[in-house]
């Protein structure tokens, strides 16, 4: 599992958890659980939170291993 | 898009689309009709074992495929038009439905095989399957609500 700064985002924004997850095409359960790290959305939803937020996904979704990314 | 409530075992209809709204309800009504005749077909044949050998009979037992195809359909409209989450969540029930009748299946081959026991209906393999994947959807509810 991840962790995310969804809420933070989602309140500076003022918007309540069923505005958000209108804008992004799914039910208010599934922003309320990622929202709580109870699940990790897929790729293309990631991208799109990404987009609706104008970050990176990398911002946004923070993987909490300890896997070292790669250097380029 | 559909959220679920009272365990898993409900919706909101409140979030439901006007199309949700009728594949689901169409969608129950065909499975309590398919249910409703193969419950009757079920106790007459067992009433009346005789039936059970005439081929108009047997033929009419196929009756409650009908109803239960189209409940299936309407319910894979409604899958369909869903999130990724309801998805996620579906996929486990799913899952457990098919282990539940996987665990049924072999239990009755062995009880059949080994025991001697009468083979069981098919039915009880579609209840199981139903019994499985509600628990499915409560157990899913429990894990992402």
């Amino acid at each position: 599992m991840m962790e995310n700064r969804l809420h933070i985002l989602r309140a500076e924004r003022r918007w309540s958890q069923a505005e958000l997850a209108e804008r992004l095409g799914v039910s208010r359960q599934t922003v309320n659980s990622i929202e709580t790290g109870k699940y990790d959305p897929s790729l293309p939803l990631a991208l799109k939170i990404g987009r609706l937020f104008g970050q990176p996904v990398e911002q946004i979704f923070i993987a909490n291993d300890d896997t070292p990314c790669a250097q380029g | 898009m559909v959220e679920i409530t009272h365990g898993g075992l409900w919706v909101r209809w409140s979030s439901l689309t006007r199309a949700d709204k009728r594949d689901l309800l169409f969608g129950l009504a065909y499975m309590f009709v398919a249910g409703a005749i193969a419950g009757f077909l079920a106790a007459l044949f067992e009433d009346r074992p005789a039936l059970a050998e005439d081929d108009l009979t047997r033929a009419l037992a196929m009756l409650p495929t009908l109803p239960f195809v189209a409940a299936l359909l309407h319910w894979f409209r409604f899958c369909g038009r869903q999130d990724e989450l309801f998805k996620v969540m579906d996929g486990i029930a799913l899952r457990i439905a098919v282990l539940f009748c996987a665990g049924a299946a072999c239990s009755f081959v062995l009880l059949q095989e080994v025991a001697g026991r009468p083979p069981v209906p098919a039915l009880y393999l579609v209840l199981l399957f139903g019994v499985g994947y509600t628990v499915g959807w409560m157990l899913a509810y429990r894990k992402y609500r």
